[in-house]
């Protein structure tokens, strides 16, 4: 995030001065050969919400406890469900699937979460017979469809790939796209 | 949310006072569970709130498989989290703290806001405290890294008492008298807010790199570079890893 901004702050001064000679254009504004920048990750099929085995943990994201459970979220993949009852042998039970997902909340059996930017409400009393009882079309905007979340280059999207379910943080060759 | 939650252990704990129960972790199908204080979803009065960068979503609960949306406001910009405290949530922002009564759940009002107070990831320990961390780097800007303390008594007009500088400070959080910080791979620090106005280090556990904790009454739940950590401790602040949930 921090080498993001400064690398924004880097391309704005380059731009600053080039300007002072003719104005922007992003067309004659050479892509660099190699950069640290963003990619959009796409999913398909991305309101498929399904209970899967234990997944590993990649990118670890929020925590939640309720009961005897700990609940962490899949950055911009799922819920992982594990059970502490024995804190030294943590056992995973369950991987929720959710894409895009972010943020979890829980009431007596009903989970919260973003599935996108829809806000999913899922049973989850029984985990082999997890099911959806309601989603909210665009609730909210926690993920940015169309935007990387910083400024600076990024791979640009290709919606033939899928829905845009979050960005990644990379090393970017010749990306055309410039936020 | 809690303040139930708190009940609820508190009501745990007794049974396992008298059924030498090894832990107060029993499942539960009922009342709400315990998030981070870098959560953007939040459970209070049987109504889920919800943060996005701008706006404040209230859901009423009172059919938890469908909840129905109350109202939506606009908050202000970039804002981060959300932390329930009594009949108020405190909402962190890269420019300001926002603070809505809960008054009536459905419809929370602005009470007020402390512009100029980067609070990225605040957390409150009573009516008069806020503890706030501010990191520098992108998601939360600015270049200072610190655990500042504000006497929040009049919102409008937040007093800073302390900074206490850190290495990159993220979530934060408290059981009694005890305040605990995630600093980043600088470690878990452990603060005795007994003096809540003053928080005095006590010591600090390294060895990870902290995004944020749950603490419940025998449990210290981190948020690691991996996935997550299991502490259990005692009277004395040792923290002693039982266990690691990283693949």
């Amino acid at each position: 995030m921090k080498i993001a901004n400064s690398l924004y702050f880097s391309i704005l001064l380059t731009v600053l001065v080039f300007s002072a000679c003719k104005p922007f254009d992003p067309d004659t504004n050479t892509p660099p050969k190699e950069v640290e920048g963003w990619a959009p990750v796409y999913a398909q099929n991305t309101d498929i919400i399904k209970a899967t085995d234990p997944q590993p943990v990649e990118h670890g994201g929020k925590i939640y406890i309720k009961g005897s459970r700990l609940y962490q979220v899949e950055s911009g993949a799922g819920i992982h469900v594990i059970d502490i009852s024995q804190p030294e042998n943590p056992v995973k039970l369950k991987f929720i699937q959710v894409a895009g997902c972010q943020e979890i909340a829980i009431n007596g059996t009903i989970l919260y979460t973003n599935n996108v930017n829809d806000m999913v409400s899922i049973k989850i009393a029984d985990l082999n017979n997890i099911a959806e009882t309601d989603r909210k079309k665009d609730a909210f905007h926690i993920v940015d469809k169309n935007h990387p979340p910083a400024k600076g280059w990024f791979e640009c999207i290709d919606a033939s790939k899928g829905d845009v379910i979050g960005w990644e943080n990379k090393t970017l060759n010749y990306p055309k796209c410039l936020y | 949310m809690k303040s139930v939650f708190y009940t609820l252990l508190a009501a745990l704990v007794f049974i396992a006072g008298c059924s030498k129960n090894d832990t107060a972790l029993n499942a539960v199908n009922n009342g709400v569970g315990q998030g981070g204080s870098l959560a953007r979803f939040t459970i209070a009065q049987n109504h889920l709130y919800m943060v996005d960068g701008q706006n404040l979503y209230t859901y009423s609960l009172e059919n938890t498989a469908q909840p129905m949306l109350q109202s939506q406001q606009q908050i202000g910009f970039n804002v981060e989290t959300i932390y329930p405290f009594e009949d108020k949530l405190f909402i962190g922002s890269q420019d300001a703290m926002y603070v809505y009564s809960l008054e009536d759940p459905s419809n929370p009002s602005q009470l007020g806001t402390a512009s100029h107070v980067r609070a990225c990831d605040p957390v409150v320990a009573d009516n008069d405290i806020a503890y706030v961390t501010v990191r520098s780097g992108s998601s939360c800007g600015g270049t200072i890294n610190a655990l500042m303390v504000y006497d929040v008594k009049n919102i409008f007009n937040p007093v800073q008492l302390q900074q206490i500088n850190l290495n990159n400070p993220w979530g934060l959080g408290m059981i009694g008298n005890r305040l605990y910080v995630c600093d980043g791979n600088a470690g878990l620090y452990i603060y005795d807010i007994g003096d809540k106005q003053q928080p005095k280090f006590i010591t600090k556990t390294t060895g990870e790199t902290f995004y944020d904790v749950i603490v419940t009454d025998n449990l210290l739940i981190a948020m690691v570079d991996g996935g997550t950590a299991l502490y259990k401790y005692d009277n004395n602040d040792a923290l002693n890893l039982v266990a690691k949930i990283t693949n």
